[in-house]
């Protein structure tokens, strides 16, 4: 797997501190034999030259339940194809030879990542039973993951209600968000449909900066407020966001109102961009 | 901090967050005619538009763009306070006015919104 220079450090300090601790054990062990003149064994010289910090990955398994959600909840999205996307978490991330694979104790697959950032997610029962996980040479928390579900036919300025109620659900399910797992969020995800059922508050990023959204179905049309518009105001906590590098691009959509207030699958939002005319 | 300093302190970002309107108030009765006046795209600078609608909530992006808002309600900054964020919101608000300038500072585009009942 392909490692950045920036990527390793000289050396593990927690795996040094173990071995340490293991040293002075053996030390320990030693002692009396030492005492009484013995000559003592020979102890093995272990060198450490170092280790890989954390990967940003998440449990294949995990991925899996996204597909999985996705299949069950077809009916929102018949012809729909499911990715995966990655976008920088943080302003400094290095998106430039971005890699992604599937690894585990026995597992190596190789996943091709778009020039778009997005990837499909082979099913592969071995590397579920692995205990794999889908892995980026990047350090953990730098990248922001979303599902990308895409129906066919709707144009480059608009994302179909259905496609986005399934990306939501995938996001759930596939534990993709970067979010506190405070016990009531925990509690939310293990509903069967928590983006229909619950007000959620979460962040999705529309391909270019964004200024308006209008919601169109037939002649109905509604715009969205800028209450969902580019993030909240206000950041508790930092730490646990992902959008906040992405904030020209960050819309909410409040699923469980809008289909409460009739709004039907095949509704367009439509994309007023900050760098194009007005449509 | 103890449970109830907790939900007075919750309480009172909110009403600091829940002014009654953003800038001087002009935008409380700004009609589309005068807005179409008031706001040249292309041509209206940041100092025109606070003369003319006070200060904004100002939100500045990594694209050198920035957007300033209006709003008739509440602030947007109640969007984000947890636990009140599940009370109130500013998308309920009866009118807003989002402003989007480009990296010269000049008024790129802009939109004047009513809540629909």
């Amino acid at each position: 797997m392909h490692q950045g220079a920036n990527d390793v450090t000289p050396i593990d300090v927690k795996r040094l501190l173990g071995r340490l601790a293991l040293g002075c054990a053996a030390a320990a062990c030693l002692g009396p034999a030492a005492a009484s003149g013995q000559a003592a064994p020979a102890i093995p010289v272990v060198e450490v030259l170092g280790a890989a910090q954390p990967r940003d990955e998440k449990p294949y398994r995990d991925l899996l339940a996204a597909l999985d959600t996705v299949e069950r909840q077809r009916r929102l999205a018949p012809a729909a194809t499911l990715r995966f996307k990655v976008w920088p978490r943080r302003e400094d991330v290095d998106m430039a030879g971005l890699e992604v694979r599937i690894v585990g104790p026995h597992t190596d697959i190789p996943v091709a990542l778009a020039a778009d950032r997005t990837f499909a997610i082979p099913r592969d029962a071995a590397a579920a039973a692995d205990n794999a996980t889908v892995r980026f040479n990047r350090k953990a928390g730098s990248l922001a993951w979303r599902a990308d579900v895409r129906s066919p036919g709707v144009p480059a300025n608009a994302r179909r209600l259905g496609d986005l109620m399934l990306e939501c659900a995938a996001d759930v399910k596939g534990d993709l968000f970067a979010y506190l797992h405070h016990p009531i969020n925990v509690l939310l995800s293990k509903l069967d449909e928590p983006c229909r059922t619950v007000p959620l508050n979460l962040f999705n990023f529309a391909d270019r900066p964004v200024f308006g959204i209008t919601l169109v179905a037939g002649e109905r049309r509604s715009m969205l407020p800028a209450a969902f518009l580019h993030g909240d105001a206000t950041v508790p906590f930092p730490g646990h966001e992902d959008w906040l590098a992405q904030r020209e691009r960050v819309y909410k959509v409040k699923f469980k109102a809008l289909y409460d207030a009739g709004w039907p699958d095949d509704t367009l939002l439509v994309f007023d961009f900050m760098d194009e005319e007005t449509p | 901090m103890t449970a109830p300093r907790f939900l007075a302190a919750l309480l009172l970002a909110a009403g600091v967050a829940g002014c009654a309107a953003t800038g001087n108030g002009a935008v409380t009765t700004l009609t589309p005619e005068r807005a179409v006046q008031a706001i040249v795209v292309g041509t209206s600078t940041r100092a025109d538009i606070e003369r003319a609608f006070g200060q904004a909530d100002v939100t500045r992006f990594a694209n050198g763009y920035e957007l300033w808002l209006y709003q008739v309600g509440y602030a947007k900054a109640v969007d984000g306070i947890p636990y009140v964020n599940l009370v109130v919101s500013s998308a309920d608000n009866r009118r807003e006015l989002t402003i989007l300038f480009d990296r010269g500072g000049v008024v790129r585009k802009y939109r004047l919104m009513d809540r629909t009942p």
